[in-house]
């Protein structure tokens, strides 16, 4: 039943990305149609799917890397609809979409075996401290399309060679301040998945803070971050450096959430 | 029975004459009941708009018609003894029906694309159903027309993109801002396309807040228009930390705003984007500005070549509505022959 509905996301999921790419060339209507509706159909097979493997594993799924990389495509997915349906933004869906699906495409070649957490751990400070996290990411990556999007429209606006790209994207503005409020949101995401894993670490290891290679990288995303909002509040930057700063925000979020787990092994070595 | 075209347009004729020649509102009615009461003539539809003055007739096969209604379209408007035959093209039948259709389709606009002829073929073609001078043949033409206009309009790209420099100008500044409401616009100059640049934005909701110029009295006149205000011509600089976009027109031998400036005003505004409009010659901003990040910089020749662009690819459009409209002629044709003789 899972596997089915595994595999019927990722089904959805790459439609929903071909007819993006593909309305992202022919601005046929009816193409971002297929690609949202594809885009809708495959969150919906997702919850269901995560919600038998809730029901297999007796505990959210959420403890290992593979079970992560479903949750953090499910935020991601989450987040893109939220966006459209809010803003109308379905452009960002070119950029969006085939990112959920590498990260969908990425779990499919991992072991999916189900291993329950030790009791012990199974908290839902745990849960509130993953979901918290994975919403921040979601949002991060957002703001990581956003700021390539802005990047290369101004380039299109400072060349004055307005090309598709200039026709099809939204004005610099908007993406300026949808960036601005993606990582708003983001952030307070990431702050309270911080908080809630200290209180979780003090649960389950006794220590709310140990210096831990993965709580270390979410200091510096988070600081990272932080900077982003304190250029925005104090200085008033906006536009082309808080594209880049977004961008290498995200950068950061992937070594954070990836690289540390090989690189650097830890208490959080699953993920 | 034969479809008849007696007009004049853009192409044919300068605007004086169109002028002269056209029916403006109360006199189309006026235009129609005359047609009506030729006995000869079964169906009719005036079209008149700033770019073509044509009437469609629908009548007995007999050349006299047609000399009657070019004298018509003269002698209606009682311009005494002015001949305007040079001016007057005819077209008739096949020929006349795929005129109508390139015209309600924007493809022989003066202007390629302009999206205004299609209401104006509905209204002329509304106006005469009112006087009662359409029936069957004319009914079925002009719905066609009026369907392939729309036709062509969403499956081609034939209105796309800015093809004047006021609206490419206005274009450029709804994808630097978010939006354009209650944005700050200087403009310092009065020029005609600086003037025309400043309608586009004050039509999307922008507001004229400031106007500089040398003589007083055009300032205060643009002024009014746009609900601005007059600022002296020495004095702009210092407004300039607070507007959105700027429109300058001036001939100066020198260049209003340096690249030095430029930074010092973007710092004081909390780097809010800012959007020159140059269209000065010789250029009144330094362009190196553009170089500074959150302000964009344009003159008249960045905005030309987009214009240029944009009709280029119109006219490639315009090729794929010929074919359209090549399409469906036959058929068209056919049905029109069904509904004269019955067959």
């Amino acid at each position: 039943m899972y596997s089915l509905l595994f595999v019927g996301t990722l089904c959805a999921n790459f439609v929903s990305t071909i007819c993006f790419i593909i309305w992202g060339t022919n601005k046929k209507n009816k193409t971002s149609k297929v690609a949202l509706f594809s885009a809708v159909l495959s969150l919906v097979l997702l919850s269901c799917a995560l919600i038998a493997r809730a029901f297999l594993c007796g505990f959210p799924p959420m403890s290992s890397l593979y079970e992560s990389l479903v949750l953090f495509t499910w935020a991601i997915v989450f987040i893109f609809l939220v966006l459209e349906y809010r803003y109308k933004f379905r452009i960002i869906g070119v950029f969006v979409m085939p990112l959920a699906f590498l990260i969908l495409f990425y779990a499919a070649l991992l072991d999916n075996t189900v291993k329950p957490l030790i009791p012990a751990l199974q908290s839902w400070w745990l849960v509130i401290h993953v979901l918290s996290c994975f919403f921040g990411y979601a949002c991060f990556a957002c703001a990581f399309c956003l700021g390539i999007m802005f990047l290369l429209q101004e380039r299109q606006v400072k060349t004055k060679h307005t090309g598709k790209i200039f026709e099809r994207f939204p004005s610099l503005g908007v993406m300026d301040k949808i960036n601005y409020d993606m990582v708003k949101i983001g952030f307070v995401f990431l702050t309270l998945g911080i908080i809630t894993g200290s209180i979780w670490a003090q649960h389950a290891w006794g220590n709310w803070w140990s210096w831990d290679p993965k709580e270390t990288w979410s200091l510096i995303t988070w600081l990272v971050y932080a900077a982003y909002l304190h250029a925005r509040f104090n200085s008033g930057w906006q536009g082309r450096k808080m594209a880049i700063l977004s961008i290498a925000g995200f950068m950061v979020v992937l070594f954070t959430y990836l690289g540390v787990s090989f690189l650097l092994p830890g208490l959080h070595s699953y993920l | 029975m034969k479809i008849n075209i007696i007009g004049i347009n853009h192409r044919t004729a300068p605007i004086e004459i169109r002028e002269k020649l056209a029916f403006p509102k109360g006199k189309l009615s006026e235009g129609l009941l005359y047609l009506k009461k030729n006995p000869r003539i079964k169906e009719s539809v005036i079209l008149s708009t700033c770019n073509r003055v044509e009437i469609y007739t629908l009548a007995e096969e007999d050349n006299a018609v047609p000399e009657s209604i070019a004298d018509f379209l003269t002698n209606f408007h009682k311009l005494g003894g002015e001949s305007f035959k040079e001016f007057i093209y005819r077209l008739e039948d096949f020929e006349a029906v795929r005129h109508l259709f390139r015209v309600s389709s924007s493809l022989d606009a003066q202007v390629l694309g302009e999206n205004q002829i299609l209401a104006q073929v509905r209204q002329a073609y509304l106006a005469a159903k009112e006087a009662g001078t359409v029936s069957k043949i004319f009914s079925y033409l002009f719905d066609e027309a009026i369907k392939v206009g729309k036709f062509v309009r969403t499956e081609t790209q034939i209105g796309y993109g800015a093809v004047s420099i006021g609206s490419a100008a206005v274009e450029l500044a709804r994808k630097i801002f978010e939006n354009l409401q209650r944005k700050k616009v200087l403009i310092i100059g009065a020029g005609k396309i600086g003037e025309l640049s400043a309608k586009h934005l004050w039509d999307r909701g922008a507001q004229m807040i400031l106007v500089a110029n040398r003589t007083l009295a055009k300032a205060k006149e643009l002024a009014q228009r746009f609900e601005a205000s007059v600022i002296a011509f020495e004095k702009w600089h210092e407004a300039l930390g607070d507007v959105d976009i700027v429109i300058s027109s001036v001939n100066a031998p020198h260049l209003l705003v340096t690249k030095e400036q430029a930074e010092k005003i973007i710092l004081q505004r909390k780097h809010r984007p800012m959007f020159f409009i140059d269209l000065g010659m010789p250029r009144n901003i330094d362009p190196e500005i553009n170089s500074i990040d959150n302000i964009y910089v344009y003159n008249l020749d960045d905005l030309k070549k987009i214009t240029d662009k944009n009709l280029n690819e119109r006219l490639k459009e315009a090729e794929k509505a010929e074919q359209i409209i090549e399409g469906c002629l036959m058929e068209v044709g056919r049905q029109i022959k069904r509904l004269a003789f019955g067959v």
